[in-house]
């Protein structure tokens, strides 16, 4: 008896593992360790939240990225305020909050059959989804939609002649200072910089009085206040040739606003987390004012105000962004494509569309440009804060100077290497770039 | 009789057959799906289309790669150096010397059970520039200016092997504590009988019998370095200058970062290759007659 009820114990364990087994997925990094999802109904990714088709009720899926703390009440209200307008229709709210894993996420639903509906996405990754097919272009949707967008950010996501993302929010760079530090370097704060040139000289001379780091400039992907790119193409330098087959950046100009970064970064005016941080940290090392000048969008005031002392956020102030010498300013954007295995493309278009239409109540709460034209001559954008106020002044000089190709993010890596190597004194300005333009060269060419 | 054996075997494979289906839907099979796909262009999105070697030449011909290799190796050479040699001794400390081993493995153990994203964070903020750890160094004169532990090429990768280190010692101390409490008593006795100092004890009697149980630590040790992402992942993304970029975080990158299924497949074939190689290698070394006194 005793050893019938052994070998039934055993056997009975091992018909739970063999349970456990079938039941438990492999250690997937992207999902588990750097996607901490919330959302209306929880955990996503565990889930079979693809679109249902049934006749009674239509489920999409729609992400934002990093907007459920802080906005969660504004995103739940609108899309309450759309479901109520559209019987039929449920809408299934994810926030991924990790901004950075939203490609890798989005590439795994689609990959796993889960596919979203409607998804927030930065649109330097819509090059590589395009590449593979996974988007729908949205005239094939609805030809006539474009007209509602604001140009520049309407052209932010064309690809190949076709656009792929309905502008959500946007952003222009703005000039943060820290007053106390501009004061005891015996500059005005009530002049800030308006050139590079000048962000250069009022920094060393800060750097020289305080010992402070006179400004930070990450050049991570999603810096506002810009990645490598930007940097360059706001100083003129050519980023691609005529026919976008080649770079053009490694030009002796170039190579002077290379320079420029690394002379700042070498003698400390630059902070040093500048080449590896993230515009994060720029915003928390000006928040512990280890830093006078960054260059986010006017949004960040939002965040400074919250992670900030008081006493020491009374001392920042925010400034119109630095024009580039061809008259325009670097901007950012938030946009919304359509995944091409969506089931249900036309009423995402339409809930994107209606959902871009809701920025207003997003603005009150965070200072960004809207991407829908009429939205411009809302009363609350044309009269609200001063902040708002850098943004309207800004956007009609609104530009996006990445190159939308296929191999986008890689070629952004390949001139960030080269940007830290020239920084840390490893290469020459001309010899980083000519490196990252061969390396450019081979991208281009796949 | 025959009967009864058949009915002995198959039941044997019964009790098998759970852990053989993990084995090979986890293990087996994946690592063919890889090779497989390492011959391919695939980005997870499209069906994969067959290219030969082509993958394997590009890895080869790319510096990034190479340098990604030397990368892993260092750090996998230096998580296992110290990992393998700095628990034993205070494992032997404690177990000599400590009445209650609970507290103290609990307290060695924290770091292991932290988790990683808080570990990470929080260690980035130790190690930059303006962090705690340069305010110590500075302030007590060690140092002249602040060390760029993460923004320096040439130290952060020492910066991230710190980190590590940190994590796993207390794992690696309970492994030895264990193998410490399986030596018998009485030689230690015996020892301090015939004279043996301490250093004497511990060289001649305590390292030969617990030689498995060193050569486990370091056979995991170096697995588990050829592994090491997360730490990379948040604290340095790679850089600066792909200094901190081990094959693993660079075959991360490629596959989801740029969809090259294809490419970081045979990047991981490499990688599984070389890694087997060295684990061989040191099983090869550590393979001795037990010792027995």
């Amino acid at each position: 008896m005793g050893s019938l009820t052994k070998k039934a114990s055993l056997i009975l364990l091992a018909c739970m593992l063999l349970l456990a087994a079938c039941s438990g997925g492999g250690s997937n990094k992207t999902s588990s360790s750097t996607s901490n999802e919330s959302g209306n109904n929880g955990s996503q990714g565990q889930q079979s939240t693809a679109s249902n088709n049934s006749a009674e009720t239509i489920q999409l899926e729609f992400w934002t990225i990093n907007l459920k703390e802080g906005y969660s009440e504004y995103i739940e209200s609108k899309i309450a305020d759309y479901e109520n307008s559209h019987p039929g229709i449920k809408i299934n709210w994810v926030d991924v909050p990790d901004f950075d894993q939203t490609d890798v996420k989005l590439l795994a639903a689609i990959s796993g059959g889960n596919v979203p509906d409607v998804v927030n996405l930065t649109p330097f990754m819509i090059p590589k989804f395009v590449r593979s097919g996974a988007l729908t272009a949205i005239e094939d949707i609805d030809p006539g939609v474009k007209d509602r967008f604001v140009e520049a950010f309407w052209d932010a996501g064309v690809v190949g002649g076709k656009a792929y993302g309905i502008p959500f929010y946007g952003s222009v760079p703005g000039v943060f200072i820290n007053s106390r530090l501009f004061e005891a370097a015996g500059l005005d704060p009530n002049k800030p910089p308006t050139t590079w040139e000048e962000v250069k000289a009022y920094s060393e001379q800060i750097h020289a009085a305080t010992g402070v780091a006179g400004n930070m400039q990450t050049i991570d992907n999603f810096a506002d206040s810009g990645n490598p790119i930007d940097i360059l193409a706001r100083r003129g330098v050519p980023i691609l040739n005529e026919d976008g087959t080649k770079a053009a950046f490694n030009t002796p100009e170039g190579a002077a606003v290379l320079g420029e970064f690394a002379e700042m970064y070498q003698s400390g005016v630059m902070h040093p987390d500048s080449i590896t941080g993230n515009m994060m940290d720029a915003a928390a090392r000006f928040s512990e004012e280890k830093v006078a000048m960054i260059f986010p969008g006017p949004w960040m005031l939002r965040w400074l105000r919250e992670n900030t002392a008081p006493e020491t956020f009374r001392n920042f102030r925010v400034y119109p962004g630095i024009i580039g010498t061809d008259g325009k300013l670097n901007s950012f954007l938030q946009t919304f494509v359509i995944p091409a295995k969506s089931k249900h493309p036309k009423e995402a278009l339409d809930f994107a569309v209606y959902f871009s239409g809701t920025v207003i109540d997003l603005i009150k709460r965070a200072p960004v440009a809207p991407g829908i034209t009429e939205l411009l001559d809302d009363p609350y954008f044309t009269e609200g804060p001063e902040e708002l106020k850098i943004i309207r002044d800004g956007l009609p000089m609104a530009k996006f100077y990445w190159p939308l190709v296929p191999g986008l993010t890689e070629m952004i890596e390949a001139l960030r290497v080269e940007f830290q190597e020239a920084a840390l004194g490893r290469k020459t300005p001309q010899q980083a770039l000519d490196d990252a333009a061969a390396r450019w060269n081979e991208i281009l060419a796949e | 009789m025959q009967g009864a054996s058949l009915i002995r075997k198959w039941k044997a494979w019964l009790f098998m057959a759970p852990g053989l289906t993990i084995f090979l839907l986890f293990m087996v099979i994946p690592i063919i799906v890889t090779v497989v796909i390492s011959f391919t262009q695939y980005d997870s999105l499209s069906r994969p289309e067959f290219i030969g070697v082509d993958q394997y030449v590009k890895m080869f011909k790319n510096s990034v790669f190479r340098n990604s290799i030397a990368n892993s190796l260092l750090l996998a050479a230096g998580v296992v150096l110290s990992l393998t040699i700095l628990p034993l001794p205070v494992a032997y400390v404690i177990e000599r010397n400590i009445r209650s081993l609970g507290w103290t493995r609990a307290l060695f153990y924290l770091p292991v059970v932290t988790p990683i994203i808080v570990s990470a964070v929080a260690w980035k903020w130790v190690l930059t520039e303006d962090g705690v750890l340069n305010w110590i160094l500075v302030s007590a004169g060690l140092v002249a200016e602040p060390v760029r532990w993460l923004t320096d090429p040439s130290i952060a990768l020492w910066s991230i092997l710190l980190v590590v280190f940190w994590r796993a010692f207390g794992f690696y101390l309970i492994i030895y504590i264990s193998g410490l409490l399986g030596v018998p008593k009485e030689l230690y006795e015996a020892a301090a009988i015939d004279g043996a100092g301490s250093f004497s004890t511990f060289f001649r009697v305590t390292v030969p019998l617990i030689r498995n149980t060193i050569s486990l630590v370091a056979i995991i040790a170096f697995i588990n370095a050829m592994k090491i992402f997360d730490e990379i992942f948040i604290m340095t993304k790679g850089g600066p200058v792909n200094a901190t970029k081990t094959t693993a975080y660079f075959i991360y990158e490629e596959a989801f970062g740029n969809f090259k299924f294809g490419y970081s497949s045979a990047m991981a074939v490499v990688l599984l290759i070389i890694a087997t190689a060295f684990t061989m290698l040191m099983l090869n070394f550590f393979e001795k007659d037990e010792v027995e006194y």
